[in-house]
């Protein structure tokens, strides 16, 4: 009922033996939709890995202004989910992040000092 | 032939031409184990992040060279040995360079280039400097807290601008 199909076999079976959705009902069947709707604009909102889009943008580990993007303020890496690297940048600059920080360019942990 | 960078940051107090002796030390080593040296990058003093034996401050060298294995190995040896050396980090950054001739030319631009703005930079920070001493006479007698936010400032500005 009001699902988008006509109301399968145990809709029209919870009609008759429970008669029509009450107002509560209608409410409940309201937020679902509404959440499903959600759930669905966040899966399309995927980031592009930005070193695909631009191929000449360079992962350098002696260039820590660039590689600030990929750490959190404390310094930790951002994981890929977030930062929206592919597979393959990601792990470039998770190297490049490992090789600044043994040059001290960047911080291991940023409350240390 | 490989191409290799040595990154190496040494102690802030050492003076230009302790500086040039060890980079001459290395230069010779290269050529001693038949490397071809490529370009020598000047990075200049940066704040460390972390601090390293006390210090605060490091001046940061990169030098780029064509080896077969060998003097990668006596290049850091010599590194190790020299107590003003903070820390190194050798990266191979090419497989395979067939072409030693034009690739040694274009370092060469490429180093030229480099220190044409490693020079303008260090005039400029001396122009600041003098901009800061004047500002502090002119103030009438250096407050020591303030002179030290100024240089803190001073800092952070030289990063951006790179």
């Amino acid at each position: 009922m009001g699902f988008g199909y006509g109301g399968g076999p145990r809709d029209r079976e919870r009609d008759e033996e429970r008669g029509p959705m009450g107002p509560k009902a209608r409410l409940r069947a309201k937020a679902r939709k509404k959440a499903r709707k959600q759930a669905k604009r966040m899966f399309t909102r995927r980031k592009v890995c930005r070193f695909c889009a631009d191929s000449n943008l360079p992962i350098d580990y002696k260039d820590p202004k660039s590689l600030k993007f990929f750490v959190s303020e404390t310094g930790k890496m951002i994981p890929r989910r977030i930062s929206g690297n592919c597979a393959r940048h990601q792990r470039r600059v998770t190297v490049a992040i490992k090789r600044s920080r043994q040059l001290a360019l960047m911080p291991f942990t940023a409350s240390g000092i | 032939m490989r191409e290799y960078e040595t990154t190496f940051i040494v102690q802030p107090e050492i003076s230009d031409e302790g500086r040039g002796t060890l980079v001459s030390k290395l230069e010779g080593a290269l050529e001693r184990q038949g490397a071809v040296r490529l370009m020598l990058d000047d990075v200049g003093k940066r704040k460390l992040a972390y601090e390293i034996k006390k210090f605060q401050k490091g001046h940061y060298l990169t030098l780029a060279y064509l080896d077969n294995g060998a003097a990668v190995k006596e290049l850091e040896r010599l590194l190790r040995l020299d107590e003003s050396v903070l820390r190194f980090l050798t990266v191979q950054t090419a497989d395979e360079v067939t072409d030693i001739e034009s690739r040694k030319t274009e370092a060469a631009e490429q180093e030229r280039v480099r220190k044409q703005r490693a020079a303008e930079r260090a005039a400029r920070e001396a122009e600041e400097e003098r901009a800061r001493e004047e500002a502090i006479r002119a103030r009438g007698g250096p407050s020591f807290a303030r002179a030290e936010e100024e240089a803190v400032d001073e800092d952070e500005s030289e990063e951006e601008e790179e």
